[in-house]
């Protein structure tokens, strides 16, 4: 099979090309190993950033997310939350460091609003009542999973070929070009070989591997990054500390949940995202710090990602991204580093390039379609607004008559998950729920994980235990660090699920 | 609230007697009503289906993480917008034009300005009048000097199953300025008693509480089964729920016990009133099951599990009706 250009990995930054190329007519086809976002793009904090994180070290990147901040908002509404964010600082912060950064947000062009202590307070109950200083900025939550979907679904749309579970094993290089990529094909729809044109190395935490498959290297910092998620929302804004970047700085309310981060540690390869016990109480006391009343809180989970970054690595590397060509292999893009908020502008930065490449005069488009409605229509009920946010454009394919649901957590439709299976792209339990956010609620999938299953027995015949015992095993991650009250709570659970069920997940 | 416990074990499901019930199907369950709802914005429009729940608190009893799903439930109610059911909507007109839920039949007033009231409750005025005479002979024979006061109204409990919180309170001011006139008061029904307790905040007492430690004697023969009240085992305590037996025993009645003697008849909560089919479902069951122990009929000391068995055709008794001091 050949094409023009093969995108290697389906991550925001892959399906972001992906819907460049097939709007400007490019003829593509993008290849993703596991799931969409089953990376970094899956594994980070949900946060559409306003800039102002990297406004001091990082202006660069700081101007970047400003500008795609606004994009994004306007093209892809759905997705996001209009959370706004705080920055706030507490007396054992550095005074002279919320100067500077008042400083920096002005020359990177980060729009901010200065907030008396007492104002923040009346607009965020749940914060310290030490808290000194704090600035408003425009961050948003987003949903990555929901947004690279929306850029896959809008790709096909345009004519791109996009697969998931399809990985790359092999390349061909002759004369400097490769001509041949080997593909292992999990859920059957292309041939095992492909020959391009060009090809996209998308493949984030993977690039470097994927470069060698070429003979190239991508010199790259792996950095290994924790989240924990607790039950219940607990603020309306994104809540930011006003220091240096450092750990436990960041508060996100995503969907029902809200997501406390991050750490960084060097990882030793990208799937390397093990979350450590250390993480977990660092998390909870530096954000606590911010908002004592996450202490009382439960964890529901922890997850970790791993962010490729360039040159080193760690908190002083730069959250920029490069495209890289190397010389010996003339055809092969590499894309490295950015973040989930530049996606968008990463994206057509390669696809300018791709297109200069294969002499096409085509210009960008992503940044003026929309990818999706807004999510709160006039007069929608919130089940339907529940529907756009996760689905966008096709939220209508849901049928809502059938009221059946099968994630109280998340209030997931039994239609929903029929209309995902559908639309096949999802072989596992855990794609169903990146998809629907069925197991991704205060249970952990604990409860819906059955009725997923047996739907998906109906329809795809999958084998049941193992895949249940892998999904479960999968979500319950982290909860081996809880204790105290919770632990008697896990206890129940485990009891339920090996009594009950007569399951074993990590006998 | 504490909804953030949930775990899902499902606990709640296995035990809820609606669930198990045939017509059960359209309630959306304890962990919907009681959990859920509690976290989702659209908590309001979950419709009329969140009310068939007769309240038992069987759910809550089960739950090994003590959340309090019975008060959560109640604010639902409270926030959901669905119109009334024309059962409910009879009830708050009933109340509002005379202060009880049903029409009152009974005529036998005993204003005396006695030191101890005898509240028999909605039902006991307006439907089982035998019983409340019953019981009020009962205690003159055992020396406790009473009023049965035309002026006390409806406790509220059955508004604040159907969330009318208002006009709940208003009853309850009302109500409290008769029992000011009073040291004791005695009631029949354990939903009055257990209101009375927990939201008047007063030492209301059961029969049954009156009744432990007395000498009695059984007016009965035969073999008989229990029907013990929920808002009296989960409601005030399954200590005195307990005592339904001994006291019984006590008397002298052949008591057959059942494990299923506790569970819901399906006549509280706004059930009875509001989706009555079901009510008498559940009561249906009971009853199949009364039959097959083959006992003579069946003991209660609840108004509303009286009403909604004996419709179904078995014979039930009242502990106020069964027992007489000893001569």
């Amino acid at each position: 099979m050949r094409t023009d250009v093969l995108i290697i990995g389906g991550g925001a930054t892959g399906a972001g090309i992906a819907r460049d190329l097939a709007l400007r007519g490019v003829n593509c086809l993008l290849l993703e190993m596991g799931d969409f976002c089953h990376g970094a793009s899956g594994g980070n904090h949900g946060l559409l950033h306003s800039g102002g994180r990297y406004a001091v070290k990082d202006p660069t990147s700081a101007s970047e997310c400003a500008l795609e901040n606004a994009v994004l908002r306007s093209i892809a509404p759905f997705c996001i939350e209009d959370t706004g964010g705080l920055f706030v600082s507490l007396p054992e912060d550095d005074p002279s460091f919320a100067d500077t950064f008042v400083g920096s947000c002005r020359k990177a062009n980060v729009p901010f609003e200065e907030l008396t202590a007492k104002e923040a307070l009346r607009s965020e109950p749940e914060l310290s009542s030490r808290v000194t200083r704090c600035l408003k900025v425009n961050d948003g939550s987003i949903d990555p999973f929901s947004l690279v979907q929306a850029n896959v679904d809008d790709a096909r749309s345009a004519g791109a070929k996009v697969l998931n579970h399809c990985a790359v094993t092999g390349m061909t290089v002759e004369n400097g070009t490769v001509v041949e990529v080997e593909v292992r094909d999990r859920r059957g729809g292309i041939p095992a070989s492909i020959v391009p044109e060009i090809v996209v190395n998308a493949a984030g935490a993977w690039v470097d591997e994927v470069a060698k498959l070429a003979g190239c290297r991508v010199p790259m910092g792996l950095d290994q990054g924790s989240m924990l998620v607790m039950d219940g929302r607990h603020c309306r804004y994104v809540v930011n500390r006003l220091r240096s970047p450092s750990n436990g700085d960041i508060i996100v309310p995503n969907h029902t949940s809200t997501i406390l981060g991050t750490t960084s540690r060097p990882a030793g390869a990208p799937n390397d995202v093990t979350v450590s016990r250390e993480d977990v109480d660092l998390l909870v006391r530096e954000t606590a710090a911010m908002m004592p009343s996450l202490r009382e809180r439960r964890t529901i989970r922890t997850y970790g990602g791993v962010r490729p970054l360039l040159g080193g690595g760690g908190r002083g590397a730069s959250r920029s991204f490069a495209m890289l060509n190397d010389e010996r292999v003339g055809n092969l893009i590499s894309v490295a580093g950015g973040k989930l908020t530049t996606y968008r502008l990463m994206a057509e930065k390669v696809s300018d390039r791709v297109c200069e490449m294969l002499g096409s005069s085509s210009n960008c488009r992503t940044h003026k379609e929309a990818l999706g409605p807004p999510a709160n229509g006039k007069g929608d009920s919130i089940s339907a607004v529940r529907l756009v946010r996760k689905y966008g454009r096709s939220a209508s394919s849901v049928d809502t008559t059938d009221a059946r649901v099968v994630c109280s957590c998340e209030q997931v439709l039994r239609s929903e998950v029929t209309a995902v299976l559908k639309a096949g792209d999802a072989l596992t339990l855990a794609d169903v729920m990146r998809r629907t956010r069925a197991g991704m609620g205060y249970c952990q999938g604990f409860d819906c994980a059955l009725s997923v299953l047996e739907i998906m027995m109906e329809q795809n015949g999958i084998d049941p235990v193992p895949s249940l015992n892998e999904f479960l095993g999968e979500r319950e991650r982290g909860l081996e660090h809880t204790s105290g009250d919770q632990l008697r709570q896990e206890m129940l659970r485990r009891h339920v699920l090996n009594g009950v069920y007569g399951l074993g997940v990590r006998e | 609230m504490n909804e953030g416990r949930c775990v899902k074990c499902g606990s709640c499901l296995r035990v809820c007697p609606v669930l198990n019930d045939p017509l059960g199907e359209q309630f959306p369950g304890p962990r919907t009503t009681g959990v859920d709802a509690a976290r989702f914005l659209e908590r309001d429009s979950i419709g009329q289906n969140a009310l068939r729940c007769t309240m038992c608190h069987a759910c809550e009893w089960a739950c090994p993480s003590g959340i309090t799903l019975t008060r959560s439930m109640l604010k639902l109610r409270s926030e959901m917008s669905a119109e009334w059911l024309p059962g409910h909507r009879k009830m708050v007109e009933n109340i509002t034009s005379f202060g009880r839920t049903v029409s009152t039949e009974f005529s036998g007033w005993v204003e005396n300005g006695e030191r101890t009231l005898y509240f028999p409750g909605c039902i006991g005025l307006g439907r089982s009048t035998g019983l409340t005479l019953s019981v009020s002979s009962l205690l003159t024979s055992l020396g406790i000097k009473h009023d049965i006061s035309s002026q006390a109204m409806c406790c509220g409990s059955p508004l604040i199953k159907i969330g009318a919180l208002d006009m709940a309170d208003d009853l309850r001011r009302r109500n409290m300025e008769v029992f000011s006139r009073y040291d004791r008061v005695i009631t029949s029904c354990p939903g009055c008693t257990y209101q009375l307790r927990e939201v008047y905040g007063i030492e209301a007492e059961h029969l049954i509480e009156v009744l432990k430690g007395t000498d009695l004697r059984s007016k009965l023969e035969g073999r008989w089964a229990l029907q013990v009240p929920c808002h009296l085992k989960r409601g005030l305590s399954p200590w005195t729920a307990e005592s339904l037996a001994s006291i019984l025993e006590g008397a002298g009645v052949s008591i057959v016990r059942m494990p299923e003697e506790d569970s819901c008849c399906g006549g509280g909560g706004g059930m009875l009133s509001g989706f009555p089919e079901t009510s008498s479902s559940m009561a249906g069951n009971k009853v199949d099951m009364y039959r097959r122990a083959g006992v003579d009929g069946v003991i209660t000391a609840c108004p509303f599990c009286s009403l909604n068995l004996g419709r179904e055709g078995i014979k039930v008794l009242d502990i106020g009706e069964v027992i007489a001091p000893k001569r």
